[in-house]
This record gives C-alpha cells, structure tokens and sequence, in this order.
C-alpha cells in the first residue's frame, strides 16, 4: 500500500497541474471577489460623513448638550460620521444647508433649531438623533437632581453624572469583510475540486491497464482503493495550506479561535470529495459521462448553493433553504461561519459525522462493486 | 514439466464466447506462441491464465498449482503501455518491483538487470514520456521483469513499433529463454512467431485449432502447394474463374501479384497459365513459395491472420 501512496503523492507533484491549481487558484479567487464585492460587505457603505455648520448662541439646556458633545470620550466624527464646524450667522448656516447639503444646527438660547436640506433627509435625522439623545441624557440627570440632588449620581450612576452616553463599539474585526466570507467560501470551493483528481487517475490506471498490472503483484483491490484515498488525503492536507495562511495573514480572513480545527475540518470535506469522486469512476464507465455529471451538474449546483459567488442567511427556511441543504459545500460554510460568528459548532460536529459516514459508504460501493465486478470477470 | 496446464477453458461475456473449450500446455523453457487474428481470444486467455479475469468454466495449473497460489512467478506484458510518463525508467521499474516485495539489495539488482536487458541503463534517469514508442515498448517489458518471473506473458509487445525496436525485443525474448525463462507470445505477425517460437497454438473463435511446432503446423497441409504468378495487368483476370480451375483451394490477388493454393496431386500449372494468356496478360514471372503458418491459418480457418 505504502508504495501506491508514494507513486500518487509523486505523481501529483511532478506533474503539478493539480498541485499549482489547488495551490494558487484560491488564493486568486479569495483576491479577486474579495476585493470586487468589497462593497457588498461593508457597514459603512452607507454611511455618507455629515458636515454640521453649528451657529452656537446657546444657553442653558442648548449650552450644555453642546458641551457634552465636545467632550464626549467618543468621537463624535469618527463614530458618528459627523463632523462638527461652524458658523457665524443664521442666514450663513441655511445658505450652508442648502447650497452644500450641511446640516445647521441654531443652538439659539434655550432651543436647538436643526436646518437639513431636503434631499438628505437620512443625513438631518442623524443629526437630529444625536442632539436628541445627548439632550435626553442631560433631561435625566436634571430629573435626578430634582428628586434627591445627593443621591442623584448614586441614581444614574458616576458615568452618566458626567453626561457622557454610553457606546459601546463592537471593534471592526469582529464584523465580516468581504474577504472573510469569499476567503472562506473560495477555499472550500476549491477544495471541491479535490473529486476531479482521483477520477482522473482512477480512469488512467483503468485505460492504461496499470490497474491489472498492479493487481498481478498480489495487491488486492481492496487496498488499492484505500491506498488511494489515503494517498489522495495526504496531499488535501497540504495543498490547501499556501491559501489557508495566505488567507489569514494577508487577508486577514477570520477563521475563528480555532482556525487549525477549522483547517483540519476543511481537509475532511476534501476527503469526503475524493471518495465521492472515486465512486463517480467506479459507477461510471465513461469518462465522458462522468466529466459532463461533474461539469454541468455537481460542481456549478453545489458551488451556486454553497454560497461561493452569493451568500445566503444562513438560517434561510422555505424551499430554498432546503434546495440549500442539498450542497455538503453549504454545511461547510455555514459550520464555519457559525462557528465562527455564533460561536455555534454543531453544524460542524453534525457534518463532519455525515462526511465520514458518507467517506465510508462510497468507499463500501466502490469495493463492493470492484469485488463484484472481480467475480464477474 | 509442464509450467501452464489449460483444460476445458471456457470464458463468456454475456452472450458471447470468448474463449470456448481451450486446451494448452505449455511446458517449461518454451517460447510458446499464441498466434490468432484480432478478436480470436489470445488476450481473453491470457488474463485468464494471469488470474485478471475469472472462467466461466474449465482449469487453469500453473507449476500445477491455481494461479491464485503461482501468479507471483508470472511477468506480465500487457498490450497496453502501462507505466507513468513522469516516473523515470529507474522509478517505474522500481514501482513494480516494490509491489513485488524486492527490497534493499535484491531490489537494485533486479531494477538494474532489468534496464540492463532492455538495453535502458544509459536511459534509466530520463523520464518515461521522453522515449520513443519502441524504448517504451522496452520500459514496458522491463517492468515485467524486475521480479525474475519464471514465466514471462507478453501480450502483443511489438504493436506500432520501428522494425530495429521489434528486433530489439525479439531477440531479448530470446536471450531471456536462454537463461531459462517460459515465454508465452500472442501476436498477430506470423513472421514473429516463426522467428522465435519454439511451439505454437493457432488460435481462432476462442478454440486452438492446431498446435505444434512450425514444422508440424505446415505439414499439416503438406497437401498443398503455392504457386506465384507477376503479371502486368491482374484487372483483366477474374478470381473466381482461377478458383474454379481444378485443384483450386484459394486464390489472392494483390495489386499484380497472384497467390494460388492448390493440392499437391492436381497439375494444375498449365491450365492456370492458360486461363491468364486468353485474358491477353502478359505472365512476368512464375515462382513457388513455402507453406508459412499464414498458409496454414488461411488453410484451417479459411481467413487471413489479419483480417
């Protein structure tokens, strides 16, 4: 078996066609859709930046929200998109409005009075939302203080007393780029590809007669399949491992706390496609059968529902969501990203159950066929 | 001693019989050929005998054991090229050695007698898909014997090879039968089979239809006689009126050469000569030609080997 295990490994490595496809091709991918539908995954796409012209006559309530907001730990332009200048008049902070799309804020006396142009609406409401709640704030405080102005800052708590609204971001990292979504679903879909290698030697060994010869030595049928599946594993496990680490250390692709289990999970879908992909050879005679089941049927469906050129919710329900399921690429991705997001691995422990139970039955048709075909013969 | 013992071999595939009551044996240091057109079942019993495929009824003995128990002692050359283009020549042999169990010092003497052999020891670093198709042939050969096989089955080795590659295996099959080797031959070339074999099967719709030592084969027709005819114009001569002259077994025209088989006891000679001088063609030259296993196929199957 050791034998049949080296020639496959050798054999895929001096003739790299495979070897540079697997290796390079998600690394082109992840680089390319990532950086395409960039936009697609950003939460700050939307996000146009504010321009405020603030005319500050203020006093009172008005004086204080403006102080909380310039003091305010947070930053009110980084944070917010909104970004704070001034005005020397009123007539200057409308003109602003409605020549350069500004927001006027009048902090006249007692009144905030904001001034939005009519076409950015979405803009003015920010900006109206963000007085509003740091004024409601400093409301409460005052409220406090009315009913027992000792145990006022006991109330509210010190961090309020010091009208300060309370933010809490959630740093950028943990959300999902772009490149975390295609650097995790261009790698699995790559790895899908894995079924076309063991399909391609099988059908050689079978046209060339190498088959019978190696047969002639002694070695049982048996064992020529698992050394090629086992041969076929150790080469999943290292060809996928350029991308992997390309992904995280220049993409910065989020695989999670435990990105070596996720690797070693990624590995066990390439076997599942290698087994699956030699019971393709076992069932189908031809090879051309087999090329137009792969290439019109299996590989653009299974790719399509998996997620690889547009992402699906992952708890998707309705017909669709079950038409999902029927791609073992959707588990995958979705195990991962759930693991990943949700921090929710049973979609991981559950598929990896059904890859290696499905490993096992295709190995188990594919002897089983063999045996019968040998007594067959 | 008898090194292959096939009795009663039957071997269907659905509804055709491609082997059907074959009885051979072969014994040991022959070069034994297996001559028969395309589809006659020379490579149907081959894999038989090399246990690849299962009969459908009948008894194959190898050194009088099953094959399952003796097939380790078999090399086998199959039709087919089958060796890896990017392995070298050294790595190819190598593999099958390796399957073979060879390991350490037994291993390298096997792989470099092999190369040896075949006349690739100066080739052996270079890569499989760098050779031409008669090295390949070679490579192809020498595979089959890294393990020292005591009975060496070679399957149409010659197929679409140049005539100094064919003569290369030619006369390596002989060397190796002179170091004691058992070699069982199929071809198709009558000329191949002359040349080397000791003994040899005529094989045709699965059946041996006559066995025996080339000299046994063509006495077998010792009855008849081949006459040769040149002529300048064979379009003018019909094939059927030839045939029809008495004494007449066949008649083969090819561009302006005319092949009659006769019996021996017609004297027919005159009346042939007859016949092409009322068609107004002039006879160039008049020859006589051994009976060759070609006769003597032609004879017992009514078809030419290469039909």
């Amino acid at each position: 078996m050791f034998q049949i295990i080296k020639k496959i490994i050798k054999n895929q490595i001096r003739n790299p066609k495979w070897l540079l496809f697997l290796m390079i091709f998600p690394i082109f991918l992840m680089i390319l859709i990532g950086s395409i539908l960039t936009s697609a995954f950003s939460d700050k796409s939307n996000l146009t930046k504010v321009d405020v012209a603030l005319l500050n006559q203020s006093e009172g309530m008005a004086a204080e929200v403006i102080d909380a907001l310039t003091t305010a730990s947070v930053s009110i332009e980084k944070d917010y998109g909104i970004k704070m200048g001034y005005t020397d008049s009123e007539k200057e902070g409308k003109k602003e409005a409605r020549v350069n799309k500004k927001v006027f804020v009048h902090l006249d006396k007692e009144k905030i009075l904001v001034y939005g142009n009519e076409s950015e609406p979405l803009n003015t409401a920010r900006v109206v939302a963000l007085f509003r709640s740091v004024a409601s704030s400093i409301q409460t405080v005052k409220e406090a203080y009315k009913i027992d102005g000792e145990k006022a800052i006991e109330l509210i708590g010190a961090d309020n007393a010091t009208y300060e609204v309370p933010v809490e971001l959630i740093p950028s990292k943990s959300a999902m780029s772009s490149y975390d979504y295609y650097g995790v679903v261009e790698l699995t879909l790559m790895v899908m590809y894995m079924m076309l290698i063991p399909i391609g030697d099988l059908f050689t060994d079978k046209r060339t007669k190498i088959k019978e010869r190696i047969l002639l030595t002694g070695l049982s049928r048996v064992k020529y399949y698992f050394a090629s599946l086992a041969a076929y594993s150790i080469f999943a496990l290292a060809v996928f491992i350029p991308a992997f680490i390309f992904s995280i250390t220049y993409l910065g692709v989020n695989w999670g706390n435990y990105s070596v289990l996720m690797y070693l999970y990624i590995v066990l879908f390439a076997i599942f496609n290698v087994a699956l992909g030699m019971l393709l050879a076992q069932l189908l005679k031809a090879r051309g059968k087999v090329d137009v089941i792969l290439s019109v049927i299996i590989l653009p469906i299974f790719s399509f529902l998996g997620g690889s050129y547009t992402p699906f919710p992952y708890d998707m329900g309705g017909v669709f969501g079950k038409i999902l399921l029927v791609s073992p690429l959707r588990w995958v991705n979705v195990g991962i990203f759930k693991s990943v997001y949700a921090q929710d691995s049973q979609v991981i422990w559950v598929s990896s159950a059904i890859f290696l139970l499905l490993i096992f039955i295709c190995l188990f048709i594919v002897v089983a066929k063999e045996k019968k075909e040998e007594l067959r013969a | 001693m008898n090194v292959i013992q096939i009795d009663n071999l039957v071997k269907k595939f659905g509804d055709y019989t491609a082997v059907n009551g074959l009885n051979l044996t072969i014994e040991k240091g022959e070069v034994f050929g297996l001559l028969g057109p395309n589809g006659a079942g020379k490579s149907t019993t081959i894999n038989l005998v090399c246990g690849l495929l299962h009969a459908t009824s009948g008894n194959i003995r190898l050194f009088g054991n099953k094959v399952e128990d003796e097939k380790r002692k078999l090399g086998f050359v199959p039709q087919n090229i089958a060796l890896y283009d990017n392995f070298t020549a050294y790595e190819n042999v190598k593999f099958f050695g390796e399957l073979y169990g060879l390991k350490g010092k037994g291993l390298e003497n096997g792989i470099d007698e092999a190369l040896e052999f075949t006349g690739l020891s100066d080739v052996k670093r270079k890569k499989a898909k760098t050779f031409s198709g008669g090295m390949l042939r070679r490579l192809n050969i020498a595979t089959a014997l890294v393990h020292q096989p005591q009975i060496l089955i070679m399957d149409e080795p010659t197929v679409g090879i140049d005539p100094q590659s064919r003569n290369h295996i030619l006369k390596s099959v002989q060397r190796l039968n002179e170091k004691g080797v058992t070699i069982v031959y199929t071809t198709h070339y009558m000329e191949e089979v002359e040349a080397i074999c000791n003994r040899i099967a005529i094989i045709d719709k699965g059946q041996v239809i006559a066995s025996g030592t080339k000299k046994e084969l063509t006495d077998l027709i010792s009855d008849k006689k081949s006459l040769q005819l040149t002529v300048d114009d064979a379009l003018e001569l019909d094939k059927e009126a030839i045939s029809h002259i008495d004494g007449v077994v066949n008649v083969e025209i090819n561009d302006n050469l005319i092949q009659v088989e006769s019996l021996k006891e017609n004297d027919n000679l005159n009346a042939i000569i007859a016949y092409v001088n009322s068609k107004n063609v002039k006879i160039r030259s008049i020859g006589t030609t051994d009976v060759t296993l070609e006769t003597v196929f032609l004879t017992l199957t009514g078809r030419k080997l290469r039909d």
